[in-house]
């Protein structure tokens, strides 16, 4: 149940901001979360339901874009789909996969009054 | 919360003990939290951070930490039940004459594991992360600033027995040591590619029940080097202590690197 803490670093940083720009309710917190993160989206959603109480994020919305995993295959020099992690190239079935996207763990924004 | 990971619990819900010693409580910071109601014009303020900042930011002065005092830092991590205990208790009496090691045990709850290392001698300290289900890099801080491990000398972390979180949070170890056991699925470097991904050293564990149970190791292997083609392997049993020659040798060769910087 990691996404718990992850929430709490979303928090953290969603309230440091708020509080640097001197603002007193946060409203929706944008973050991205990747395909290949290890992060269960539902899982993130309930424990940011729970985690929020408390906090300046009390009543805010999490708006969550997903990133999808993108590798590129230094034989082949394809770019492809990576769903999960592998290594091996679906197009050439040979090279070691370089991942290009897909591992964000970030918050992008924060909309406060 | 606690100081870097949450897993809302109050901080003072991990504790940090040596066998023998009771539990107590720390100070810390508590976040304080302002109720507002009256509402101004709402704005977005670009933030760009990323979520494992603040636990990246201190595994890496953990790892500057180790670097300086050429301490060799592993983070064992596994299913429960795999047998990281017990490899280490093997590993710490078997190298006792050449080499130092130090352990931090992570369990959700008791002594039990670092009654049995301090039993082998070494030092040993518990921390019990209570709900968390995994170490994060400021334990692994609060936990070094009391165990002191000498210059020089091996410090093993045994994380949570969890093979998803803890592929999550680096700790500034120098490398993460994977056991799976042959009383698992043969399949399980498929079902959490994510620790496997992250491994630099997979050990398959109680190679001595191999007739006993249907596990293929072969394909145990393949299926990691799936997820990692980098990834190296050792057949054990830390019962019998087959195969436990080559984890000697590797460790031998990591700790000497360490030592030298290179």
């Amino acid at each position: 149940m990691h996404e718990m803490s992850i929430v709490s670093g979303i928090l953290d940083i969603a309230e440091n901001e708020a509080r640097s720009a001197g603002a007193r309710v946060i409203n929706s917190v944008e973050i991205e979360v990747g395909g290949l993160a290890g992060v269960e989206i539902p899982s993130l959603e309930f424990c940011f339901e729970v985690a929020r109480r408390g906090t300046l994020a009390a009543g805010a919305e999490l708006i969550i874009h997903e990133i999808p995993g993108r590798g590129h295959c230094p034989d082949c020099d394809r770019e492809v789909a990576v769903e999960y992690f592998m290594a091996v190239c679906p197009e050439c079935g040979q090279a070691l996969l370089e991942i290009l996207q897909g591992r964000e763990l970030r918050v992008r924004s924060i909309n406060v009054d | 919360m606690c100081d870097t990971c949450g897993c809302n619990q109050p901080p003072e819900a991990v504790t940090f003990r040596k066998p023998g010693e009771a539990g107590h409580h720390h100070d810390h910071n508590h976040h304080h939290h302002d109720h507002p109601h009256d509402q101004g014009a709402s704005r977005t303020l670009q933030v760009e951070t990323d979520i494992l900042q603040q636990n990246n930011l201190l595994a890496q002065r953990n790892r500057g930490w180790f670097e300086a005092k050429g301490i060799l830092a592993l983070n064992l991590v596994s299913s429960p039940g795999s047998g990281k205990t017990t490899v280490l208790e093997r590993t710490i009496t078997a190298l006792k004459d050449g080499m130092d090691v130090s352990v931090i045990e992570g369990d959700q709850q008791t002594l039990n594991d670092a009654d049995r290392i301090a039993a082998t001698g070494a030092p040993v300290i518990q921390v019990n992360t209570g709900k968390g289900c995994h170490l994060d890099a400021q334990m692994i801080r609060r936990a070094c600033d009391k165990l002191a491990p000498a210059d020089g000398s091996c410090l093993m972390i045994e994380n949570v027995g969890n093979l998803v979180c803890p592929a999550m949070f680096d700790l500034g170890e120098a490398a993460k040591v994977v056991i799976i056991s042959v009383t698992e699925g043969d399949d399980k470097p498929l079902k959490y590619p994510t620790m496997f991904a992250a491994a630099d050293l997979c050990m398959i564990n109680k190679i001595d029940l191999l007739p006993y149970v249907d596990f293929d190791v072969d394909k145990c292997e393949q299926a990691a080097r799936a997820v990692n083609p980098r990834l190296e392997f050792f057949r054990i049993s830390a019962t019998t202590g087959e195969g436990l020659e080559q984890w000697y040798d590797w460790l031998k060769n990591r700790l000497g690197s360490s030592r030298t910087g290179s």
